[in-house]
């Protein structure tokens, strides 16, 4: 269980003191993974970092598990768009990274058994930039899971991809997730991949970011999405809900 | 790797032609054929060449070692540390333009005429342009590689070990490739005074007897000294380096 109550973030830059987020309140339930869309500097990245323990300076309350945020006691995935290896280290150092750094003994069995969950285990020595970037990406799902997290946020994971590679990364990633079930908050700017793995969505609203509206969404997983007309009508709701936004902002 | 000697022989033996056919046009003792040149050296390498090259190649590692030792955890600190490279920047923008072989008088007279003030020439040459290279190559490392080691609960001394140093070891080659090129002639300047060793030494001596074919053989020496340890920086290059 994560909980977020009243977490406001200001950070200060050369023009003065910039409110990224504003009075966020919001909780994931264990094994539920909630989907966070909104407009390009609506502060969703800084949500996430406050919760990776990545910025430690906001107002509110953040709890994993009852205990504040800190990463070297809580046990934190973090699956970034890009950069997120390490180029020097090979695709099996890169996937038990997690583990090393925390000073635990390394399940070999285990952190082989997913490497190959995720098509990875002809590739353990070699080194990132002899992979694509679906591969990459692989990696870095992979180190998230051999560390067994309390909590996986994911930034924009996939959208460095092109569409097919998208598509399969997004099954695979739920087929992996099925399977263990972690808390997920999952930061995304297509409305399509929210509501594809979101059992939730957040739709935040522009800079300052607030919470516009949460919906609970049916169609989570589902196959064949596209042609459901649900899709359509949520769909439609977020862009609406996106847009309506943007025009109040306009008013203000 | 059989690639790479097929192409430096070849790189070899278009460097002798170059030489032979300017000793044919020019016909004069001061531009000798490479062949008389080569059969002076091997009939000399053991008899006087060698020792002098290891007093040079000891004294070129010596100073690089020290460039090394001091530059990099200076960088490594000023490219890390906001604080600290705000204090030593402007240090080392103000000793890295000085002429430093305007100091030879001077650091010879501090450290003496021996070994001591002819590495310390190298060092306060080359440890700048270490320095430089290794800290701007941690700046330019992207913050997301921090993100995440930190949300791994990576301490200070994991990030150095995992990240900092990895990401700035081909700088720090580079870096010293370069500057190698910088030791050596820094070396050449300085063994012209106060030693009799030394392959500086010994090309201004056969210089002063006109011994030409001499003073050749020890020029050759020194490329043939700046050829191996190139080489062995590219090998260490090979070895650290792999995943580039």
């Amino acid at each position: 269980m994560i909980s977020i109550k009243g977490l406001t973030v200001k950070y200060e830059t050369s023009g003065g003191i910039v409110t990224a987020l504003s009075d966020i309140d919001m909780s994931i339930a264990d094994g539920d993974i909630v989907a966070i869309i909104g407009p390009s500097g609506c502060g969703k990245s800084t949500l996430l970092h406050v919760l990776a323990g990545i910025i430690g300076d906001y107002e509110g309350q953040v709890l994993i598990k009852g205990q504040p945020v800190n990463p070297r006691e809580q046990r934190i995935g973090l699956i970034l768009q890009d950069y997120g290896l390490l180029p020097w280290k090979t695709v099996y150092e890169n996937a038990v990274l997690g583990l090393k750094i925390k000073g635990e003994v390394i399940d070999q069995v285990y952190a082989e058994y997913i490497l190959k969950r995720l098509g990875l285990a002809d590739m353990a020595s070699r080194y990132p930039n002899q992979l694509s970037g679906g591969q990459r990406q692989r990696v870095a799902i992979a180190r998230s899971f051999i560390l067994k997290p309390d909590l996986l946020l994911m930034d924009e994971p996939f959208s460095a991809l092109d569409e097919i590679t998208r598509e399969s990364m997004q099954d695979l990633f739920l087929d992996i997730w099925r399977q263990y079930k972690v808390s997920t908050l999952f930061v995304t700017h297509s409305i399509e991949e929210a509501i594809y793995v979101g059992h939730r969505i957040v739709v935040l609203t522009p800079s300052p970011g607030r919470i516009q509206d949460r919906i609970d969404n049916p169609l989570f997983g589902m196959d064949d999405l596209r042609l459901s007309d649900d899709f359509y009508h949520i769909n439609m709701q977020i862009r609406r809900m996106l847009k309506e936004d943007g025009a109040h902002f306009y008013e203000a | 790797m059989k690639h790479k000697r097929i192409n430096r022989l070849l790189a070899l033996a278009a460097l002798l032609a170059a030489w032979h056919i300017l000793s044919v046009i020019w016909r004069t003792p001061i531009i000798p054929s490479p062949w008389a040149v080569f059969n002076v050296f091997f009939e000399i390498f053991f008899s006087k060449l060698a020792v002098h090259a290891l007093y040079s190649m000891w004294r070129i590692a010596a100073g690089i070692t020290l460039s090394l030792i001091i530059g990099i955890p200076f960088g490594l600190c000023m490219g890390y540390f906001e604080g600290f490279d705000r204090l030593f920047s402007p240090v080392v923008y103000f000793l890295y333009p000085i002429p430093k072989i305007a100091l030879l008088p001077v650091v010879m007279l501090l450290m003496g005429l021996g070994e001591a003030s002819k590495i310390t020439m190298i060092v306060i040459i080359i440890v700048f342009q270490i320095i430089v290279t290794v800290r701007d190559a941690v700046k330019s490392i992207p913050k997301e590689m921090y993100y995440s080691l930190i949300s791994l609960g990576a301490r200070r001394s994991d990030i150095f070990k995992n990240i900092i140093i990895p990401a700035s070891l081909p700088e720090v080659v580079t870096s010293t490739r370069v500057g190698l090129g910088t030791a050596i002639s820094v070396l050449f300047f300085t063994e012209t005074f106060g030693t009799e060793y030394g392959i500086g030494y010994f090309i201004m001596d056969a210089w002063m007897r006109v011994n030409y074919l001499e003073m050749y053989s020890g020029i050759v020496m020194l490329s043939a000294i700046g050829f191996v340890v190139f080489s062995a920086i590219d090998a260490a290059e090979y070895r650290l380096c792999r995943w580039k």
